[in-house]
């Protein structure tokens, strides 16, 4: 057994990584059961039979994928926070352990399974390539946020990692700053933010749509929708900027949490 | 060594938990009393590094605890009364756990644990209050921590673990060691206690070596009321008072009296007599 003891107050990655064997239960549970709910996910969009059904069942599995990911810090909740905040550990190096664990590790399990299934599929010719499923996934988020021929897949990408990110680390802030009720406040904190977003995403479409019916009311209905997406981008990208100031924020509080170790409970 | 430099804090809520606490507590056994509230654990979670003071310091030799270095915590271990573990059962725990604390002895853990009857293979959910207790105990006592906190250890457990609680910290805590024991069963580990802390609504009332405490103030039990005593209190059929002790022999103390005689009007009578100041003694 290694004595990681030894080492001294410089920051330490076997240190760092060690902070995971304090968990090795529940991760032990928590990896094979995402590895499960991103193989089942995948499997269902894939072995779908029509392209109706496949769009369906991507909302779902796309659905269950990201709440898997959102939801991946609370993991780390214990109902009593004593033990670990006194691990003699550096407060980086547990903030970089569940860093890595949260926003890199369980993501890169999810995307991998889901784009090394789908890319196995048409390696067989049995499933939709991977290009076709992008596109297929950019269609479909336009019920959240416009027809996707207004967004590059490089913006789809970089707006779904820091909404992700975002998401990610509010769990692991409920999940750091202890107290009772953890999954409770994730779970809550999670719909407030969503119809939160929803209801500012909401408000500004109708308002444009109202503008735009004012302005021109001979405008021919699939020229208002397109007029209104095309008015909505700058509001997403504002979104995304608070999205990633507000991930900035978080991150930096948990680590202020780490290092003052305070316990409340 | 352990001193508290003018230590107080505050809750978010404004709640004043300690106030102005300066003591410096030397290597040993040491029992710590309060009421509820008193600012028992909140003394204990600050030694800790899981509370940092508002005001003052708490310095665990030449580390300040709020700085929460690696070095400075592998000294330290706090066993509160409740304690959430990550692995099924203690043995599991110690293997993971120990790794971070470089004077953990599994010899002296085996002993423990036979010394309490357990295996340390008890599945946790399975165990009663009391044992989950002993296998906690089993563990933190031998982790050969300079400074170990105890949060009611006694809790749930039987007489004879009780004994053997007793047993353990006399065999496990070497002469560098400060263990600080907060408890209300005061009765239970009598006879191992160095020095003896006394907290009360968040202000230190008492922070003495047990000798030197016996060489001033004599506990005594008569079926008659003393005469003159700084302190008296009724049981049935029997006077526990409290007299000055005109010998400097040391004798018996009774650590109960004492906590009850300094929540009594008879506070600075009893202090004076132990020190001739009333606060911020060194133990």
């Amino acid at each position: 057994m290694e004595n990681i003891a030894l080492y001294n107050d410089e920051f330490s990655w076997r240190r760092m990584l060690s902070v995971g064997y304090m968990y090795r239960d529940s991760i032990r549970i928590h990896i094979p059961l995402t590895i499960a709910i991103s193989v089942l996910s995948s499997c269902l969009i894939l072995f779908a039979g029509s392209y109706e059904a496949k769009k369906t069942l991507l909302i779902l599995g796309n659905s269950i994928m990201g709440l898997a990911l959102y939801f991946n810090p609370l993991v780390f909740a214990r109902h009593d926070d004593s033990l670990m905040r006194q691990l003699p550990v550096k407060p980086i190096e547990k903030w970089t352990f569940y860093m890595l664990y949260s926003l890199v590790f369980i993501p890169f399990i999810i995307q991998g399974i889901w784009y090394g299934s789908s890319a196995i599929f048409s390696f067989f010719g049995k499933g939709i390539s991977i290009e076709d499923m992008f596109e297929m996934g950019m269609k479909m988020s336009g019920s959240t946020i416009g027809d996707c021929d207004y967004l590059s897949p490089g913006s789809i990408l970089f707006i779904g990692t820091i909404q992700s990110a975002f998401y990610v680390l509010i769990m692991l802030y409920i999940v750091l700053k202890g107290g009772s009720h953890k999954v409770l406040k994730a779970i809550l904190c999670y719909v407030i933010v969503i119809l939160i977003t929803g209801l500012v995403s909401g408000i500004a479409g109708f308002v444009i749509a109202v503008k735009d019916a004012f302005d021109n009311p001979d405008m021919a209905k699939e020229d208002l929708a397109s007029s209104i997406i095309d008015q909505l981008m700058p509001l997403m990208y504002a979104l995304s900027g608070v999205y990633l100031i507000a991930s900035a924020i978080l991150a930096r509080k948990s680590y202020n949490l780490l290092a003052k170790g305070q316990v409340k409970n | 060594m352990i001193t508290f430099d003018h230590l107080t804090y505050e809750y978010s809520r404004g709640h004043l938990a300690l106030r102005d606490v300066t003591a410096t507590i030397a290597p040993g056994i040491h029992l710590l009393l309060g009421e509820n509230g008193a600012g028992k654990t909140t003394l204990l979670k600050i030694m800790a590094g899981l509370l940092t003071p508002t005001s003052g310091k708490c310095m665990l030799d030449c580390y300040d605890s709020s700085n929460r270095e690696p070095s400075a915590l592998k000294k330290v271990f706090l066993m509160p009364d409740m304690m959430e573990l990550p692995t099924k059962n203690i043995r599991g725990f110690a293997t993971l756990h120990s790794r971070f604390y470089p004077t953990f002895s599994q010899e002296c853990f085996e002993e423990n644990l036979r010394e309490f009857g357990l295996t340390g293979d008890e599945t946790f959910t399975n165990l009663s209050l009391g044992l989950r207790h002993k296998t906690l105990l089993a563990y933190a006592t031998a982790l050969g921590v300079d400074i170990l906190l105890l949060d009611e250890p006694a809790n749930g457990l039987d007489i004879t673990s009780k004994k053997a609680l007793r047993k353990i910290l006399a065999r496990t805590t070497s002469t560098e060691q400060t263990v600080i024991i907060s408890t209300h069963t005061v009765s239970d580990l009598r006879e191992l206690y160095d020095g003896v802390i006394v907290l009360s609504k968040g202000e230190l009332l008492l922070a003495k070596p047990s000798w030197e405490i016996c060489e001033r103030i004599s506990c005594v039990s008569t079926t008659i009321p003393s005469y003159n005593p700084l302190f008296m209190e009724q049981g049935p059929g029997v006077f526990y008072s409290i007299i000055t002790n005109e010998t400097g022999e040391p004798a018996e103390l009774n650590y109960g009296l004492l906590y009850s005689s300094l929540l009594s009007p008879s506070r600075d009578k009893i202090l004076k007599a132990i020190s001739g100041n009333e606060k911020g003694e060194n133990l």
